[in-house]
Protein backbone atom coordinates (compact mmCIF):
# COMPACT_ATOMS: atom_id res chain seq x y z
CA UNK A 1 0.00 0.00 0.00
CA UNK A 2 1.10 3.44 -0.33
CA UNK A 3 1.86 5.63 2.77
CA UNK A 4 2.53 8.50 0.85
CA UNK A 5 1.93 9.94 -2.42
CA UNK A 6 3.22 12.83 -3.92
CA UNK A 7 2.67 14.70 -7.21
CA UNK A 8 3.37 17.65 -9.02
CA UNK A 9 5.21 18.96 -5.80
CA UNK A 10 6.72 22.39 -5.97
CA UNK A 11 8.55 23.13 -2.31
CA UNK A 12 9.97 26.51 -1.65
CA UNK A 13 9.65 29.20 1.14
CA UNK A 14 6.90 31.98 -0.12
CA UNK A 15 6.65 32.02 -3.31
CA UNK A 16 10.13 31.17 -4.25
CA UNK A 17 9.97 27.62 -5.26
CA UNK A 18 13.53 25.86 -4.94
CA UNK A 19 11.87 22.42 -6.19
CA UNK A 20 9.83 21.98 -8.66
CA UNK A 21 7.20 18.97 -10.36
CA UNK A 22 8.33 16.49 -8.25
CA UNK A 23 6.17 13.01 -7.82
CA UNK A 24 6.73 10.07 -6.03
CA UNK A 25 5.20 7.48 -4.22
CA UNK A 26 6.69 5.86 -0.91
CA UNK A 27 5.44 2.01 -0.02
CA UNK A 28 5.41 -0.04 3.04
CA UNK A 29 9.42 -1.17 3.55
CA UNK A 30 10.51 0.89 0.75
CA UNK A 31 13.80 3.02 1.35
CA UNK A 32 13.84 6.36 -0.86
CA UNK A 33 17.28 7.95 -1.15
CA UNK A 34 16.67 11.57 -3.02
CA UNK A 35 20.59 12.43 -4.07
CA UNK A 36 21.29 15.98 -5.17
CA UNK A 37 24.07 18.87 -4.75
CA UNK A 38 23.98 21.22 -2.15
CA UNK A 39 21.74 23.60 -2.08
CA UNK A 40 18.89 22.03 -4.00
CA UNK A 41 16.33 22.58 -2.14
CA UNK A 42 16.17 18.52 -0.24
CA UNK A 43 15.69 19.48 3.39
CA UNK A 44 13.11 22.06 1.91
CA UNK A 45 11.54 19.30 0.32
CA UNK A 46 11.43 16.66 3.33
CA UNK A 47 10.09 19.98 5.76
CA UNK A 48 7.03 20.17 3.12
CA UNK A 49 6.58 16.22 3.62
CA UNK A 50 6.64 16.56 7.21
CA UNK A 51 3.70 19.28 7.48
CA UNK A 52 5.75 22.02 8.76
CA UNK A 53 6.20 23.96 4.87
CA UNK A 54 3.25 24.77 3.27
CA UNK A 55 3.63 23.21 -0.69
CA UNK A 56 3.66 25.27 -3.44
CA UNK A 57 1.88 23.91 -6.04
CA UNK A 58 0.96 20.09 -6.27
CA UNK A 59 -0.25 17.46 -3.51
CA UNK A 60 0.98 15.18 -0.30
CA UNK A 61 -0.93 12.14 0.45
CA UNK A 62 -0.13 10.48 3.55
CA UNK A 63 -2.17 7.18 3.72
CA UNK A 64 -4.84 8.54 1.16
CA UNK A 65 -5.79 11.57 2.96
CA UNK A 66 -4.25 15.10 2.25
CA UNK A 67 -1.75 15.86 4.82
CA UNK A 68 -3.02 19.43 5.74
CA UNK A 69 -6.27 17.43 7.10
CA UNK A 70 -3.81 16.09 9.39
CA UNK A 71 -3.51 17.79 13.29
CA UNK A 72 0.48 18.15 14.16
CA UNK A 73 -0.11 15.48 17.00
CA UNK A 74 -1.43 13.23 13.85
CA UNK A 75 1.55 13.67 11.46
CA UNK A 76 3.90 13.02 14.24
CA UNK A 77 2.46 9.81 15.59
CA UNK A 78 3.25 8.79 11.63
CA UNK A 79 5.86 11.00 10.58
CA UNK A 80 9.55 11.18 12.11
CA UNK A 81 12.23 12.84 11.11
CA UNK A 82 15.80 13.05 11.51
CA UNK A 83 16.77 16.40 11.32
CA UNK A 84 19.76 19.38 11.29
CA UNK A 85 22.05 18.70 14.99
CA UNK A 86 19.61 20.79 17.72
CA UNK A 87 20.84 21.88 20.79
CA UNK A 88 19.20 21.12 23.71
CA UNK A 89 20.12 22.49 27.22
CA UNK A 90 19.69 19.72 30.43
CA UNK A 91 18.22 17.32 28.82
CA UNK A 92 20.02 13.66 28.94
CA UNK A 93 19.57 11.40 26.37
CA UNK A 94 17.09 9.45 27.55
CA UNK A 95 14.38 12.35 28.06
CA UNK A 96 15.35 13.43 24.55
CA UNK A 97 14.32 9.96 23.37
CA UNK A 98 11.26 10.00 25.49
CA UNK A 99 10.09 13.23 23.58
CA UNK A 100 9.45 10.61 20.46
CA UNK A 101 7.15 8.99 22.57
CA UNK A 102 5.35 12.90 23.17
CA UNK A 103 2.58 12.58 20.33
CA UNK A 104 1.61 9.22 21.61
CA UNK A 105 0.95 9.79 25.01
CA UNK A 106 -1.45 11.72 27.17
CA UNK A 107 -0.95 15.68 27.78
CA UNK A 108 -1.86 14.46 31.43
CA UNK A 109 -0.14 11.48 32.02
CA UNK A 110 3.07 11.54 30.83
CA UNK A 111 5.40 8.43 29.71
CA UNK A 112 3.97 4.90 30.06
CA UNK A 113 5.75 1.82 31.39
CA UNK A 114 5.28 0.70 27.72
CA UNK A 115 6.84 4.32 26.36
CA UNK A 116 9.89 3.88 28.49
CA UNK A 117 9.53 -0.15 27.01
CA UNK A 118 9.73 1.31 23.47
CA UNK A 119 12.64 4.09 24.23
CA UNK A 120 15.03 1.38 25.91
CA UNK A 121 14.40 -0.74 22.95
CA UNK A 122 15.05 1.87 20.06
CA UNK A 123 17.94 3.02 22.37
CA UNK A 124 19.51 -0.32 22.39
CA UNK A 125 19.17 -0.92 18.32
CA UNK A 126 21.12 2.23 17.99
CA UNK A 127 23.79 1.31 20.25
CA UNK A 128 22.90 4.56 22.34
CA UNK A 129 21.13 3.55 25.84
CA UNK A 130 24.73 3.21 27.32
CA UNK A 131 24.46 6.67 27.39
CA UNK A 132 21.10 7.74 28.24
CA UNK A 133 22.48 9.40 31.89
CA UNK A 134 24.40 11.44 29.91
CA UNK A 135 23.78 15.27 28.63
CA UNK A 136 22.76 15.47 25.35
CA UNK A 137 24.32 18.28 24.58
CA UNK A 138 27.68 16.98 26.18
CA UNK A 139 27.45 14.18 23.81
CA UNK A 140 29.78 13.74 20.58
CA UNK A 141 28.10 14.77 17.15
CA UNK A 142 27.73 10.84 16.39
CA UNK A 143 26.26 10.14 19.69
CA UNK A 144 23.88 13.11 18.93
CA UNK A 145 23.09 11.71 16.07
CA UNK A 146 22.04 8.06 17.23
CA UNK A 147 20.04 9.69 20.02
CA UNK A 148 17.88 11.76 17.39
CA UNK A 149 17.74 8.52 15.12
CA UNK A 150 16.85 6.73 18.56
CA UNK A 151 13.71 9.38 18.85
CA UNK A 152 12.59 8.90 15.37
CA UNK A 153 12.39 5.48 16.16
CA UNK A 154 10.60 5.59 19.58
CA UNK A 155 8.13 7.59 17.55
CA UNK A 156 7.00 4.52 15.32
CA UNK A 157 6.16 6.14 12.68
CA UNK A 158 4.86 5.23 9.93
CA UNK A 159 7.11 7.28 7.55
CA UNK A 160 10.76 8.29 8.53
CA UNK A 161 12.23 10.96 6.96
CA UNK A 162 16.09 11.17 6.84
CA UNK A 163 18.61 14.52 6.32
CA UNK A 164 21.45 13.39 6.08
CA UNK A 165 21.05 10.55 8.96
CA UNK A 166 24.61 9.61 8.37
CA UNK A 167 26.28 13.18 8.43
CA UNK A 168 28.60 12.75 11.50
CA UNK A 169 29.10 8.87 12.36
CA UNK A 170 32.42 6.74 11.12
CA UNK A 171 31.60 4.38 8.39
CA UNK A 172 31.09 1.62 10.63
CA UNK A 173 28.50 3.30 11.88
CA UNK A 174 26.82 4.67 8.90
CA UNK A 175 26.39 1.36 7.34
CA UNK A 176 25.51 -0.43 10.54
CA UNK A 177 22.82 2.59 11.84
CA UNK A 178 21.28 2.39 7.78
CA UNK A 179 21.03 -1.21 7.72
CA UNK A 180 19.08 -0.95 11.08
CA UNK A 181 16.88 1.77 9.55
CA UNK A 182 16.09 -0.15 6.73
CA UNK A 183 15.46 -3.45 8.55
CA UNK A 184 13.29 -1.45 10.75
CA UNK A 185 11.62 -0.27 7.67
CA UNK A 186 11.14 -4.04 5.81
CA UNK A 187 9.91 -5.62 10.12
CA UNK A 188 7.49 -2.60 10.56
CA UNK A 189 6.35 -1.44 7.27
CA UNK A 190 7.42 2.08 7.47
CA UNK A 191 8.41 3.95 4.22
CA UNK A 192 11.90 5.47 4.94
CA UNK A 193 12.61 8.66 2.50
CA UNK A 194 16.41 10.12 3.11
CA UNK A 195 18.57 12.32 2.10
CA UNK A 196 22.19 11.18 1.39
CA UNK A 197 25.09 12.59 -0.02
CA UNK A 198 26.67 9.22 -0.08
CA UNK A 199 26.27 7.83 -3.90
CA UNK A 200 27.28 4.47 -2.67
CA UNK A 201 25.61 4.64 0.73
CA UNK A 202 22.46 5.39 -1.44
CA UNK A 203 23.09 2.62 -3.95
CA UNK A 204 23.71 -0.08 -0.86
CA UNK A 205 20.12 0.63 1.11
CA UNK A 206 17.77 2.56 -1.39
CA UNK A 207 15.03 0.68 -3.39
CA UNK A 208 14.01 3.79 -4.83
CA UNK A 209 16.66 7.04 -5.98
CA UNK A 210 15.45 10.57 -6.92
CA UNK A 211 18.33 12.97 -8.38
CA UNK A 212 17.49 16.17 -8.48
CA UNK A 213 18.95 18.63 -10.38
CA UNK A 214 18.38 22.28 -10.85
CA UNK A 215 15.34 22.63 -8.82
CA UNK A 216 13.82 19.33 -11.42
CA UNK A 217 13.94 16.14 -10.99
CA UNK A 218 17.03 14.23 -12.83
CA UNK A 219 15.67 11.02 -12.65
CA UNK A 220 13.48 8.71 -10.27
CA UNK A 221 13.25 4.96 -9.81
CA UNK A 222 15.14 2.00 -9.45
CA UNK A 223 18.74 2.42 -8.40
CA UNK A 224 19.93 -0.05 -11.59
CA UNK A 225 17.43 2.54 -14.09
CA UNK A 226 18.60 5.81 -12.10
CA UNK A 227 22.44 5.37 -10.94
CA UNK A 228 24.01 5.47 -14.29
CA UNK A 229 27.27 7.13 -15.80
CA UNK A 230 25.29 9.47 -17.87
CA UNK A 231 23.15 10.31 -14.90
CA UNK A 232 25.69 11.07 -12.75
CA UNK A 233 27.64 13.19 -14.97
CA UNK A 234 24.70 15.21 -15.31
CA UNK A 235 24.12 15.49 -11.52
CA UNK A 236 27.66 16.04 -10.28
CA UNK A 237 29.39 17.73 -13.91
CA UNK A 238 32.07 15.15 -13.76
CA UNK A 239 32.74 11.57 -15.05
CA UNK A 240 32.21 8.30 -12.50
CA UNK A 241 33.04 4.85 -13.25
CA UNK A 242 29.99 2.47 -12.10
CA UNK A 243 31.64 -0.81 -10.42
CA UNK A 244 29.77 -4.69 -9.59
CA UNK A 245 30.00 -7.15 -7.74
CA UNK A 246 28.28 -9.86 -6.34
CA UNK A 247 27.79 -8.10 -2.99
CA UNK A 248 27.35 -4.21 -4.71
CA UNK A 249 27.02 -1.64 -7.01
CA UNK A 250 29.33 1.39 -6.35
CA UNK A 251 30.65 3.69 -7.89
CA UNK A 252 34.13 6.39 -8.40
CA UNK A 253 34.85 9.35 -10.07
CA UNK A 254 37.69 9.63 -12.64
CA UNK A 255 39.92 11.43 -11.11
CA UNK A 256 42.42 13.13 -13.65
CA UNK A 257 45.80 11.86 -13.42
CA UNK A 258 48.15 14.04 -12.33
CA UNK A 259 50.77 13.54 -15.12
CA UNK A 260 47.59 14.70 -17.82
CA UNK B 1 18.48 16.26 48.84
CA UNK B 2 18.73 13.56 45.72
CA UNK B 3 16.05 11.60 46.91
CA UNK B 4 13.62 14.86 46.68
CA UNK B 5 14.56 15.92 43.11
CA UNK B 6 14.09 12.42 42.37
CA UNK B 7 10.51 12.73 44.13
CA UNK B 8 9.55 15.87 42.54
CA UNK B 9 6.21 15.59 44.03
CA UNK B 10 7.72 15.29 48.09
CA UNK B 11 9.54 18.61 46.38
CA UNK B 12 6.95 20.34 45.56
CA UNK B 13 4.80 20.07 48.98
CA UNK B 14 7.53 20.56 50.89
CA UNK B 15 8.41 23.76 49.11
CA UNK B 16 4.49 24.57 49.66
CA UNK B 17 5.00 24.01 52.90
CA UNK B 18 7.62 26.00 53.41
CA UNK B 19 5.75 28.88 51.67
CA UNK B 20 2.83 28.76 54.15
CA UNK B 21 4.95 28.83 57.14
CA UNK B 22 7.11 32.01 56.10
CA UNK B 23 3.37 33.36 55.04
CA UNK B 24 2.14 32.52 58.44
CA UNK B 25 5.41 33.90 60.30
CA UNK B 26 5.16 37.49 57.77
CA UNK B 27 1.26 37.56 58.77
CA UNK B 28 2.77 38.08 62.85
CA UNK B 29 5.40 40.36 62.29
CA UNK B 30 4.99 44.26 62.40
CA UNK B 31 4.47 47.21 64.43
CA UNK B 32 1.83 45.14 66.28
CA UNK B 33 3.23 41.95 66.87
CA UNK B 34 0.90 39.54 66.97
CA UNK B 35 1.43 35.81 67.96
CA UNK B 36 1.24 32.95 66.13
CA UNK B 37 -1.38 30.63 67.56
CA UNK B 38 -3.60 34.04 67.48
CA UNK B 39 -2.65 34.59 63.46
CA UNK B 40 -3.79 30.85 63.05
CA UNK B 41 -7.31 31.30 65.08
CA UNK B 42 -7.94 34.37 62.66
CA UNK B 43 -7.15 32.56 59.49
CA UNK B 44 -9.28 29.38 60.68
CA UNK B 45 -11.78 31.81 61.20
CA UNK B 46 -11.81 33.53 58.40
CA UNK B 47 -11.23 30.86 55.98
CA UNK B 48 -13.19 27.94 57.47
CA UNK B 49 -15.20 29.41 60.26
CA UNK B 50 -14.17 27.99 63.18
CA UNK B 51 -14.42 29.98 66.02
CA UNK B 52 -12.26 28.98 68.87
CA UNK B 53 -11.10 32.47 71.07
CA UNK B 54 -11.88 35.71 71.44
CA UNK B 55 -9.92 38.29 69.45
CA UNK B 56 -9.89 41.58 69.59
CA UNK B 57 -10.93 43.33 65.71
CA UNK B 58 -8.30 45.60 65.69
CA UNK B 59 -5.73 42.64 65.88
CA UNK B 60 -8.53 40.56 63.12
CA UNK B 61 -8.36 43.77 60.79
CA UNK B 62 -3.99 44.16 60.81
CA UNK B 63 -3.77 40.70 60.41
CA UNK B 64 -6.32 39.78 57.77
CA UNK B 65 -7.12 43.42 55.95
CA UNK B 66 -3.65 44.86 56.60
CA UNK B 67 -1.28 42.20 56.49
CA UNK B 68 -3.06 39.38 54.26
CA UNK B 69 -4.13 41.69 51.85
CA UNK B 70 -0.30 42.60 51.12
CA UNK B 71 1.05 39.01 51.95
CA UNK B 72 -1.25 37.17 49.65
CA UNK B 73 -0.57 40.66 47.04
CA UNK B 74 2.98 39.31 47.26
CA UNK B 75 2.34 35.35 46.92
CA UNK B 76 0.33 36.06 43.29
CA UNK B 77 2.56 38.56 41.78
CA UNK B 78 5.41 36.63 42.98
CA UNK B 79 3.86 33.24 41.58
CA UNK B 80 2.60 35.28 38.42
CA UNK B 81 5.96 36.82 37.11
CA UNK B 82 8.42 33.64 38.30
CA UNK B 83 5.37 31.34 35.85
CA UNK B 84 5.67 33.68 33.55
CA UNK B 85 9.58 34.14 33.31
CA UNK B 86 9.30 30.39 33.04
CA UNK B 87 7.35 30.22 29.87
CA UNK B 88 9.39 32.90 28.30
CA UNK B 89 12.85 31.62 28.63
CA UNK B 90 11.63 28.45 27.39
CA UNK B 91 9.63 29.56 24.57
CA UNK B 92 12.17 31.97 23.13
CA UNK B 93 15.23 29.50 24.15
CA UNK B 94 16.33 32.87 25.76
CA UNK B 95 17.76 32.59 28.90
CA UNK B 96 17.44 36.57 29.44
CA UNK B 97 13.60 36.52 28.53
CA UNK B 98 11.86 37.63 31.42
CA UNK B 99 8.06 38.88 31.76
CA UNK B 100 8.81 42.16 31.33
CA UNK B 101 10.61 41.42 27.87
CA UNK B 102 7.64 42.40 25.04
CA UNK B 103 7.54 45.98 26.52
CA UNK B 104 4.19 44.87 29.11
CA UNK B 105 5.83 47.01 31.98
CA UNK B 106 6.78 49.78 29.97
CA UNK B 107 3.29 50.15 28.78
CA UNK B 108 1.88 49.24 32.32
CA UNK B 109 4.25 52.39 33.41
CA UNK B 110 2.54 54.72 31.41
CA UNK B 111 -0.64 54.14 31.82
CA UNK B 112 0.22 54.19 35.92
CA UNK B 113 2.02 57.41 35.24
CA UNK B 114 -1.25 59.04 33.19
CA UNK B 115 -3.44 58.26 35.88
CA UNK B 116 -1.17 60.11 38.28
CA UNK B 117 -0.50 63.51 36.34
CA UNK B 118 -4.22 63.70 35.54
CA UNK B 119 -4.93 63.05 38.98
CA UNK B 120 -7.22 59.75 38.51
CA UNK B 121 -4.77 57.55 41.36
CA UNK B 122 -8.15 55.77 41.79
CA UNK B 123 -8.15 54.66 38.06
CA UNK B 124 -4.44 53.66 38.20
CA UNK B 125 -5.03 50.20 38.09
CA UNK B 126 -7.14 50.14 35.44
CA UNK B 127 -5.34 52.14 33.42
CA UNK B 128 -1.46 50.51 34.19
CA UNK B 129 -3.55 47.23 32.95
CA UNK B 130 -5.44 49.01 29.93
CA UNK B 131 -1.74 50.09 28.85
CA UNK B 132 0.28 46.78 29.33
CA UNK B 133 -2.66 45.19 27.01
CA UNK B 134 -2.10 47.76 24.67
CA UNK B 135 1.32 47.74 24.27
CA UNK B 136 1.42 43.54 23.87
CA UNK B 137 -0.99 44.47 21.40
CA UNK B 138 1.23 46.65 19.49
CA UNK B 139 4.31 44.39 20.00
CA UNK B 140 2.25 41.40 18.60
CA UNK B 141 0.34 43.42 15.70
CA UNK B 142 4.21 44.73 14.64
CA UNK B 143 6.38 41.38 15.24
CA UNK B 144 3.76 39.39 13.90
CA UNK B 145 5.52 38.03 10.99
CA UNK B 146 8.15 36.11 13.59
CA UNK B 147 5.02 33.59 14.52
CA UNK B 148 4.84 32.36 11.25
CA UNK B 149 8.36 32.44 9.84
CA UNK B 150 9.50 30.49 12.93
CA UNK B 151 12.03 33.34 14.45
CA UNK B 152 11.31 34.90 17.38
CA UNK B 153 13.89 37.55 17.32
CA UNK B 154 11.23 39.74 15.32
CA UNK B 155 8.88 39.70 18.47
CA UNK B 156 11.95 40.38 20.89
CA UNK B 157 13.21 43.55 18.77
CA UNK B 158 9.29 44.38 18.93
CA UNK B 159 8.71 44.36 22.27
CA UNK B 160 11.93 45.74 22.80
CA UNK B 161 11.57 48.99 20.47
CA UNK B 162 7.98 49.20 21.73
CA UNK B 163 9.22 49.19 25.16
CA UNK B 164 11.85 52.29 24.28
CA UNK B 165 9.44 54.30 22.40
CA UNK B 166 7.37 54.02 26.03
CA UNK B 167 9.53 54.63 28.06
CA UNK B 168 10.60 57.35 25.80
CA UNK B 169 6.82 58.72 26.56
CA UNK B 170 6.92 57.75 30.25
CA UNK B 171 10.42 60.35 30.79
CA UNK B 172 8.71 63.03 29.02
CA UNK B 173 5.50 62.47 30.72
CA UNK B 174 7.96 62.78 33.93
CA UNK B 175 9.48 65.41 32.54
CA UNK B 176 6.16 67.71 31.97
CA UNK B 177 5.17 66.85 35.24
CA UNK B 178 8.18 67.24 37.85
CA UNK B 179 5.75 67.67 40.57
CA UNK B 180 4.01 64.43 40.68
CA UNK B 181 7.75 62.82 39.51
CA UNK B 182 8.27 61.10 42.94
CA UNK B 183 5.38 59.57 42.90
CA UNK B 184 5.78 57.64 39.26
CA UNK B 185 9.51 56.65 40.27
CA UNK B 186 8.13 55.26 43.37
CA UNK B 187 5.53 53.54 41.33
CA UNK B 188 8.04 52.10 38.91
CA UNK B 189 10.39 50.32 41.91
CA UNK B 190 7.19 48.53 42.47
CA UNK B 191 5.89 47.81 45.47
CA UNK B 192 2.83 45.76 47.47
CA UNK B 193 1.92 48.82 49.59
CA UNK B 194 -0.52 49.85 46.81
CA UNK B 195 -4.17 50.48 47.69
CA UNK B 196 -5.90 47.46 45.74
CA UNK B 197 -10.19 47.49 46.31
CA UNK B 198 -10.16 43.97 45.65
CA UNK B 199 -7.47 41.16 44.78
CA UNK B 200 -9.99 39.00 43.50
CA UNK B 201 -9.27 40.36 39.52
CA UNK B 202 -5.34 39.62 39.66
CA UNK B 203 -5.82 36.55 41.26
CA UNK B 204 -8.09 35.16 39.10
CA UNK B 205 -6.19 35.83 36.06
CA UNK B 206 -2.83 34.58 37.84
CA UNK B 207 -4.80 30.98 39.07
CA UNK B 208 -6.40 30.60 35.62
CA UNK B 209 -2.66 31.62 33.98
CA UNK B 210 -0.81 29.64 36.22
CA UNK B 211 -3.49 26.52 35.30
CA UNK B 212 -3.39 27.09 31.54
CA UNK B 213 0.42 27.26 31.07
CA UNK B 214 0.50 23.81 33.40
CA UNK B 215 -1.53 22.22 30.86
CA UNK B 216 1.10 23.16 28.30
CA UNK B 217 4.08 21.69 30.79
CA UNK B 218 4.81 19.05 28.47
CA UNK B 219 4.25 20.71 25.54
CA UNK B 220 6.89 23.50 26.91
CA UNK B 221 9.54 20.43 27.33
CA UNK B 222 9.24 19.56 23.69
CA UNK B 223 9.11 23.73 23.01
CA UNK B 224 12.91 23.97 24.34
CA UNK B 225 14.45 21.73 21.78
CA UNK B 226 13.31 25.16 19.64
CA UNK B 227 10.08 25.55 17.42
CA UNK B 228 11.35 23.24 14.26
CA UNK B 229 11.92 20.11 16.48
CA UNK B 230 8.76 21.07 18.73
CA UNK B 231 6.47 20.76 15.49
CA UNK B 232 8.12 17.24 14.11
CA UNK B 233 7.07 15.94 17.72
CA UNK B 234 3.85 16.89 17.30
CA UNK B 235 3.21 20.62 18.94
CA UNK B 236 0.97 22.96 17.31
CA UNK B 237 3.56 25.58 17.71
CA UNK B 238 1.79 27.76 15.68
CA UNK B 239 -1.36 27.52 18.05
CA UNK B 240 0.39 27.07 21.58
CA UNK B 241 2.71 29.77 21.27
CA UNK B 242 1.04 32.30 20.50
CA UNK B 243 -1.77 31.31 23.49
CA UNK B 244 0.56 30.78 25.83
CA UNK B 245 2.34 34.62 24.90
CA UNK B 246 -1.37 36.05 25.51
CA UNK B 247 -1.78 34.21 28.57
CA UNK B 248 2.00 34.92 30.38
CA UNK B 249 1.62 39.13 29.30
CA UNK B 250 -1.79 38.79 30.90
CA UNK B 251 -0.83 37.62 34.10
CA UNK B 252 2.12 39.79 33.96
CA UNK B 253 -0.16 42.75 32.71
CA UNK B 254 -2.37 41.95 36.16
CA UNK B 255 0.75 41.72 37.98
CA UNK B 256 2.33 44.53 37.32
CA UNK B 257 -0.99 46.93 37.29
CA UNK B 258 -1.12 46.17 41.12
CA UNK B 259 2.21 46.14 42.00
CA UNK B 260 4.09 48.83 39.56
CA UNK B 261 7.52 47.07 38.40
CA UNK B 262 9.40 44.46 40.89
CA UNK B 263 12.10 42.92 38.71
CA UNK B 264 14.37 40.22 38.40
CA UNK B 265 11.93 37.36 39.94
CA UNK B 266 10.85 36.43 36.29
CA UNK B 267 14.37 36.24 35.88
CA UNK B 268 16.15 34.38 38.29
CA UNK B 269 13.51 32.38 40.24
CA UNK B 270 12.92 29.93 36.67
CA UNK B 271 16.90 30.34 36.53
CA UNK B 272 17.32 28.71 40.22
CA UNK B 273 14.07 26.05 39.98
CA UNK B 274 15.86 24.81 37.01
CA UNK B 275 19.66 24.56 38.19
CA UNK B 276 17.86 22.58 41.47
CA UNK B 277 15.41 20.26 39.53
CA UNK B 278 16.55 19.90 36.27
CA UNK B 279 14.42 20.68 32.75
CA UNK B 280 11.13 19.54 33.55
CA UNK B 281 8.19 21.69 32.98
CA UNK B 282 5.48 19.78 34.94
CA UNK B 283 7.99 20.35 38.40
CA UNK B 284 9.15 23.75 37.62
CA UNK B 285 5.99 25.48 36.90
CA UNK B 286 4.88 25.21 40.12
CA UNK B 287 7.96 25.16 41.71
CA UNK B 288 8.72 28.33 40.02
CA UNK B 289 5.38 29.52 41.44
CA UNK B 290 6.02 28.81 44.74
CA UNK B 291 9.55 29.69 44.98
CA UNK B 292 8.20 33.14 43.03
CA UNK B 293 5.75 33.77 45.95
CA UNK B 294 9.09 32.46 48.31
CA UNK B 295 10.83 35.45 47.17
CA UNK B 296 8.70 38.29 47.15
CA UNK B 297 7.51 37.18 50.42
CA UNK B 298 10.84 37.51 52.02
CA UNK B 299 11.83 40.42 50.08
CA UNK B 300 8.76 42.08 51.29
CA UNK B 301 9.06 41.22 54.69
CA UNK B 302 12.74 42.51 54.82
CA UNK B 303 11.23 45.79 53.89
CA UNK B 304 8.92 45.36 56.86
CA UNK B 305 11.43 43.89 59.75
CA UNK B 306 14.40 45.82 59.10
CA UNK B 307 14.01 49.30 60.22
CA UNK B 308 16.96 50.90 57.38
CA UNK B 309 14.95 49.16 54.18
CA UNK B 310 11.43 50.04 55.93
CA UNK B 311 11.21 53.23 53.34
CA UNK B 312 12.70 51.43 50.08
CA UNK B 313 10.27 49.65 47.95
CA UNK B 314 10.21 45.85 47.28
CA UNK B 315 11.05 46.08 43.76
CA UNK B 316 14.55 47.72 44.81
CA UNK B 317 15.17 44.59 47.60
CA UNK B 318 14.22 42.13 44.80
CA UNK B 319 17.25 43.31 42.40
CA UNK B 320 19.44 44.19 45.62
CA UNK B 321 19.47 41.06 46.96
CA UNK B 322 18.03 38.64 44.13
CA UNK B 323 21.38 40.12 42.05
CA UNK B 324 23.66 39.11 44.02
CA UNK B 325 21.65 36.01 44.99
CA UNK B 326 22.09 34.71 41.37
CA UNK B 327 25.48 35.67 40.81
CA UNK B 328 26.50 33.23 43.64
CA UNK B 329 24.37 30.65 42.08
CA UNK B 330 26.33 30.88 38.76
CA UNK B 331 29.64 31.21 40.21
CA UNK B 332 28.78 27.92 42.37
CA UNK B 333 27.48 25.79 39.32
CA UNK B 334 30.91 27.41 37.21
CA UNK B 335 32.73 25.52 39.97
CA UNK B 336 30.71 22.18 40.22
CA UNK B 337 31.19 21.94 36.49
CA UNK B 338 34.88 22.61 36.06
Amino acid sequence: MDILQIQSLTVGYGAKAVLENISLTAKEGEFISVVAPNGTGKTTLLKTIAGVLLPINGSIHLNGKNLSSYSRRELARQIAVVGADILAPGYDALQMVLMGRFPHSSRFSGPSANDHAIVEAAMEDVDIWHKRRCQYSELSQGERQKVIIARALAQQPQLLLLDEPTAHLDIANQFAILQLIKQAALQTEMAVIAVIHDINLALEFSTKLLFVKNSQVLAYGNPEKVATTANLKELYGMDFTLYHDAAATYVRPNLKKEDE
Amino acid sequence: MKLLIQKPVIFISLSAMLLAIIAIYMLTIGTASIPVHTVLSIILEKLLGIHNQDIPTTQQTIVWNFRGQRIALAMIVGSGLAVSGTCFQTMFKNPLADPFILGVSSGAALGASIAIVTGRTDCMIVLAFTGAILSLAMVYFLGQQSMHNSSDQQLLLAGIACGAMLNAMLSALMALNSQQMQMIVFWLMGSLTNYVDTLMPVFVIVSIGVMVVMLFARDLDVMALGDEDARFLGVDVDKVKPLLLIVTSLMTGACVSVSGIIGFIGLIVPHIVRKIVGTTHLVILPLSAIFGAIFLLLADGLTRMVPLMSGIPVGVVTALFGSPFFLYILYATGRRLR
